[in-house]
């Protein structure tokens, strides 16, 4: 008996390896005895939430082991936008912008996945509480971070052991899309009130769609695919509610979406951009992902998925490639409703053409959605935000979008453009914004507000960039801060 | 003295470092092109958006043999930057430079001198001497000192567009349209360019202004037109209407020609006042009924010419050429409409194919003389009721125009387009007194036929094939079981009545491509999975309520009609029904309609659809569904044409489109009624399909399509770097190098290149220079 005992316990030594030191990011790593302060890494999702401006970091370059997504108190950032008059030195020279990273305030941290894309919020679990969700692509799994909106701390969404854990590492209370929802590479997300069949009463849910096609099946050699949306509690994120399929091997190419946004309207979910996976390329042995490109006739293809029908929802498809040139839609934003037609005003930010397009969702169910107008844009654009003018005040749409502007090999020059959504014109551009820029998040407008606050994350410069857009002269536009670096 | 000068300019130069875009363009969402001529070089000047710099080409323009600066190997290339192998980058010129316009500016020795004005986001219009920076660029030893201070004008607000005259001189005018700032209005600013006489440099004032009551989106002036005895001025500005949701007739509708004299001045401390000489061009048909505004968003102005046999001139100003704008209320024009009284009977459903691109991309022409205030909308070629023509269609809308044409070269006939030379086993050179040109969103540069009121036409231009409009005969899917009867697409048989004559009722210029798919008892578009609540009251019908949406779009829409009739087949049932009745299944019987609600749906039970009411006893029980269209008065088909659904049509009935006209491409020929809109009509008869979602469809893709038959003439980069499209601004250039064609110039915004073609020379070998080349 003592032998055997011996036996065991001299296989567990054999078994095990040593393992390899946890490099947490910052403020819990990389050493955990003497961790870095916290600072921006390859930062992408960003979110304003009751005077917090919440980001989340990638870490795209795996440095680290995590991502991490940070709380900042919305005032830090405010400061910087100062007095109009006389115009900031920065207004006019970038080099007078940059500041470093503002690590002594950041109020609240956690450990969440890498890859993170797109940042949404919403109310809730408690009443002095917002939750953050993002998709982390390696992990499939969905970032569920509460901020207390007294304190700026940050907290995992979870059972009580991931809720109070040090440090917080929101990785652990989430759930596995991939085997719970067949949602592969997760990356848009958005909020909303559905309501599924089964329901009596409205539901607050999250909804999370698949970039990277699922391999439902090889069948010689061909990839057959699909994708799908996933509709996860609010209340609880680790539960799923239902799994929709957007596409399939029959309907859509199987191809897996980029951005993603809900018409609460018609409580529709909406999905753009074209990603397939290649056998014969692979990457750690799982087929690759692609963008589609122009060699594939879903790159304009518009997906509609509605989501009060639960899991049975069937996807309607447009094809907008006769009407919209461009072969890879990076951003979406829904606009009003036009007061003429009663059409549901989409902006489509997409690139091969470099361009932006305003899109009519006709009123009469009958007609798909038609390119309205076109706005041709010289940097690659990214994201979109439709800026919000202050209580009482109105005018024509004012779209914020990012813009990659690549130099031979440098991407160093990123901008924002600003286009008249209803003119489809470029009505103003800031340059020197910084290197690749991506998420614009709005600071919240008052009444008698001359100008819109906006903060942008920069990808490739690891921070943030403070952007002035003057409601009615938004051709004066201006930097009013770079906020943050990469270490040199 | 002049030396001092250029050395600031190397200056900017120097300081110009944005490198090339990758992949190895120099181009960056080229938009506005301009020329400013230098001793005997011509600068094109591109307005390199998205670099916030100008890039310039130079044009060597000596007469052939005659002795020049302007080496051979310097023609067609970039202005050198300080290091030589990259084009100069002229910064300084504000954020996103977006149009031009070149001042042929002479000096005191009677050398050309021009400038190129630069109209960005700001309010500023920004002068660039071009015949320093020239000089500076020939001295690339002296950068790296500071510029000289600039005589930029200010505007009112961000300028909409400039255009300067192209008449040389000390003096060259000049006019720039601005936005309406916050509150105010938009305006028209006359600006005068000349030379310091102190520096030597060009500088400009603005000198007269006044307001204007809608958009200005483009400004176009009569070709070599001014004011006359001694005054240099351009008698007239056009200026295109973009305001949205116009007025027909007025606000909104086509373009305002303005006198520039009349235009007040400039007086310091005091308020600008209205423009108030001005006359309105309108773009809209008055014969349509109802009649629209037709806002613009481009125009141009027919240069001075000749007529082909080189005898009879042709004024300048003579025709108007326009694109509109979008038009939101004909984003969801189409659908169905009331049937003609001729053609109106039991079965027939009529509808209309609507407009492409909200009717933006259109191309409008007009008549116009600016001496005594006529102006009009073309008559329609082929009309007998003298009505005026429909704006013309290129293959894919069109966004800028412009003229070939000129009054004067050295063997007439002097304009000319060569059609076919890439389709055609004949290519031909037409020679016509004015040619339109209008760039398209593919890429091209399309070539209108001004004379006989359409675009030339590989095909029909050269080898005399008429345009017909054609059609591939669908494949019907699933295909009826052997033996059994299959369901059959008919072409409507040929009548008498006009547009009528050919099967199918197609009619050049108003039928077009498009793709098909007739589907019966289709899944209604939104409705193919509808989520609600069920519930029963003993033996009716088992109510489906749907609390989150509202119903009301489909059952008012003309063209989908939901009602009594059409029928649900369930995806899915909840889990929560207290019964085994309600189970989902792979197949689902066909669950008749019988009444509908904004917020609820009745379905009739059948077999294999009777739940017991107790299955609904827990008040959660939910079903999803799929709502298809029933063999109702509506119709079991329905006709579904790219993304939209014109109609549903009943088995056995018949068809009819209708289109807007978009072109005149046969010879007029009266018996086919030029007026008429038919475009296409067939009818379905045979046995009706036993399966739910059998279609009529292409044999090898989604749909069957539908043919305009034309071969529209046009030129583009047909490589994978054109494949973007996206053309913007033209600019027709003539030089005494090439006395005998006119020189193309067109900006591919999209993909990031410059388009230099010459007409009259496509496709001819060894043409110097070469007829097509692309700047990247």
């Amino acid at each position: 008996m003592k032998r055997l005992a011996a036996l065991c316990a001299g296989l567990l030594c054999a078994c095990s390896a040593p393992v390899n030191p946890a490099l947490l990011p910052p403020p819990f790593g990389p050493d955990e005895n003497n961790p870095e302060p916290p600072r921006l890494f390859f930062p992408t999702g960003i979110a304003i939430a009751n005077g917090w401006v919440v980001v989340s970091n990638s870490n795209a370059d795996r440095l680290y082991d995590a991502g991490a997504t940070y709380a900042l108190p919305a005032a830090e950032l405010l400061r910087y936008f100062g007095p109009v008059s006389p115009v900031p030195a920065c207004a006019t020279d970038p080099t007078k912008c940059d500041a470093p990273f503002p690590a002594s305030v950041v109020a609240g941290a956690t450990i969440t996945g890498n890859y993170t894309g797109p940042m949404v919020f919403a109310a809730g679990p408690a009443p002095n509480q917002v939750s953050l969700y993002s998709g982390s692509r390696d992990s499939n799994r969905l970032n569920s971070v509460a901020l207390d909106t007294t304190t700026g701390q940050l907290t995992c969404r979870g059972p009580q052991r991931v809720a109070t854990a040090i440090p917080p590492d929101c990785r652990n209370g989430s759930i596995d899309l991939n085997n719970n929802a067949q949602v592969q590479g997760p990356f848009g997300v958005a909020v909303g009130t559905i309501r599924s069949p089964i329901d009596t009463s409205d539901t607050p849910v999250v909804m999370v769609g698949s970039l990277i096609p699922r391999v439902d099946d090889v069948q010689s050699g061909v990839l057959l695919t699909s994708s799908h949306v996933a509709a996860l509690d609010q209340a609880d994120p680790t539960r799923v509610l239902f799994t929709a399929t957007v596409t399939s091997r029959l309907h859509g190419g199987g191809v897996g979406g980029g951005p993603m946004i809900f018409d609460d309207r018609s409580r529709e979910i909406i999905i753009a951009g074209c990603f397939l996976r290649f056998g014969s390329a692979s990457a750690g042995g799982e087929p690759s992902t692609f963008k589609c490109g122009s060699s594939f006739g879903a790159n304009s293809l518009l997906r509609f998925v509605p989501m009060d029908a639960g899991s049975a929802a069937s996807t309607r498809f447009y094809n907008l490639s006769a009407q919209l040139r461009s072969t890879d839609t990076t951003g979406l934003a829904l606009g009003g409703i036009d007061a003429l037609s009663g059409a549901r005003i989409l902006y489509m930010a997409s690139r091969f053409p470099d361009t932006v397009a305003r899109v009519a969702i006709p009123a009469d169910p009958a007609f798909g959605p038609v390119v309205s107008a076109v706005a041709t844009v010289s940097s690659q654009p990214s994201q979109i935000l439709v800026i919000q003018r202050p209580p009482t005040s109105s005018g024509p749409d004012l779209l914020a979008v990012t813009g990659v502007a690549t130099y031979a090999t440098s991407t160093t020059a990123g901008k924002l453009l600003l286009i008249d959504g209803s003119r489809g014109m470029v009505v103003g551009q800031v340059d020197g914004l910084g290197d690749t820029p991506f998420a614009v998040a709005q600071f919240p407008t008052k009444a008698g507000d001359s100008s819109a606050q906006l903060v942008i994350t920069l990808f490739g410069s690891c921070g943030l960039t403070l952007v002035d857009v003057p409601f009615d002269q938004p051709a004066n536009a201006g930097l009013r801060g770079r906020i943050g670096s990469c270490p040199q | 003295m002049r030396l001092r000068f250029l050395v600031p300019l190397a200056g900017a130069l120097a300081c110009s470092t944005n490198p090339s875009v990758f992949p190895g363009g120099d181009f960056s969402g080229p938009s506005g092109l301009a020329i400013a001529p230098v001793g005997d070089r011509d600068f094109l000047f591109v307005a390199n958006q998205g670099a916030n710099e100008l890039r310039a080409i130079i044009l060597c323009n000596s007469a052939p043999g005659a002795s020049t600066t302007c080496p051979s190997n310097q023609d067609g290339q970039f202005l050198p930057g300080p290091i030589r192998v990259f084009p100069a980058s002229i910064i300084d010129v504000g954020e996103r430079p977006l149009r031009l316009a070149g001042a042929r500016l002479v000096d005191a020795n009677s050398t050309l001198h021009g400038a190129v004005l630069v109209a960005g986001l700001d309010a500023v219009l920004r002068v660039v001497d071009a015949a320093n920076l020239f000089a500076a660029s020939e001295n690339p030893e002296n950068q790296g000192i500071a510029k000289p201070p600039t005589h930029d004008v200010t505007l009112p607000a961000a300028a909409v567009d400039v255009v300067a005259t192209s008449v040389q001189g000390p003096t060259v005018s000049a006019v720039v349209a601005t936005q309406a700032p916050p509150g105010g209005s938009a305006a028209l600013t006359v600006v005068s360019v000349f030379l310091d006489p102190t520096t030597g440099l060009a500088r400009a004032a603005a000198t007269q202004q006044c307001t204007i009551d809608f958009v200005p989106t483009r400004l176009a002036l009569i070709p070599g037109e001014t004011v006359g005895a001694g005054d240099a001025r351009p008698a007239h500005v056009y200026v295109a209407d973009g305001t949205p949701v116009g007025t027909p007739g007025g606000v909104g509708d086509g373009a305002v020609e303005f006198s520039v004299p009349a235009i007040p001045a400039i007086a310091p401390g005091s308020p600008t006042t209205a423009c108030t000489v001005f006359r309105r061009l309108p773009a809209s048909d008055p014969a349509d009924s109802p009649r629209r505004a037709r806002a613009l968003r481009s125009l141009a102005l027919s240069p001075a010419a000749i007529d082909k046999a080189g005898d009879t001139p042709l004024p300048a100003g003579q025709f108007l050429i326009g694109v509109t704008a979008p038009d939101p209320a004909l984003c969801a024009a189409g659908g169905v409409r009331a049937c003609d009284p001729s053609i109106a009977g039991p079965g027939v459903v009529c509808a209309d194919q609507g407009f492409p691109s909200c009717g933006g991309g259109r191309v409008v022409l007009l008549s116009n003389d600016p001496a005594t205030g006529q102006s009009a909308l073309l008559r329609a070629p082929a009309s007998a009721t003298g009505a005026p023509m429909q704006p013309l269609l290129p293959p894919t809308p069109a966004r800028e125009v412009a003229f070939l044409g000129r009054p004067t070269c050295p063997t007439p006939p002097c304009t000319g387009v060569r059609i076919g030379f890439n389709t055609s086993v004949s290519p031909q050179v037409f020679h016509e007194a004015i040619v339109g040109l209008t760039s398209t969103e593919d890429g091209s540069l399309t070539f209108i036929d001004v004379q006989n009121l359409r675009f030339f036409d590989d095909t029909r231009d050269t080898v005399g094939a008429p345009v017909t409009p054609s059609f591939i005969a669908p494949v019907l899917s699933p295909a009826p079981s052997a033996g059994q009867a299959a369901t059959q697409l008919n072409l409507a048989p040929p009548a008498a009545a006009p547009g009528t004559q050919i099967a199918g009722w197609f009619n050049a210029g108003v039928s077009r491509n498009a793709t098909f798919q007739v589907v019966w008892h289709a899944a209604l578009p939104g409705l193919d999975s509808v989520g609600g609540i069920l519930s029963r009251s003993g033996t009716g019908p088992i109510q489906l309520t749907v609390p989150s949406k509202d119903l009301t779009p489909w059952i008012t829409s003309p063209e989908l009609q939901l009602g009594p009739g059409d029928f649900v087949r369930s995806l899915s049932f909840t889990t929560t029904a207290g019964c085994g009745d309600l189970v989902t299944t792979f197949s689902s019987p066909d669950i008749p309609i019988v009444a509908v609600l904004p917020h609820e749906i009745d379905l009739q039970a059948v077999p294999g659809f009777d739940p017991d009411p107790s299955c609904f006893a827990s008040g959660n029980v939910g079903g999803t569904f799929e709502v298809h269209a029933g063999s109702t008065a509506a119709g079991g088909w329905a006709v579904v044409e790219d993304s939209n659904v014109l109609a549903r049509l009943p088995h056995g009935g018949q068809l009819v489109l209708t289109g807007p006209r978009f072109d005149y491409p046969v010879d007029p020929d009266s018996t086919l009624g030029a007026a008429n809109t038919f475009a296409f009509s067939f009818s379905i008869t045979g046995p009706q399909p036993l399966v739910t979602g059998t279609a009529f469809i292409g044999a090898n893709s989604a749909g069957f399509q539908t043919f305009d038959g034309r071969v529209v003439s046009s030129v583009r980069d047909l490589s994978s770097f054109g494949t973007p499209g996206f053309a913007g601004p033209i600019l027709v250039y003539d030089s005494v190098r090439y006395p005998n064609d006119q020189i193309v110039f067109t900006a591919i915004t999209g993909s990031n290149s410059v388009m230099r073609s010459i007409p009259a020379q496509l496709g001819v070998p060894n043409a110097n220079p070469a007829s097509f080349f692309m700047f990247y």
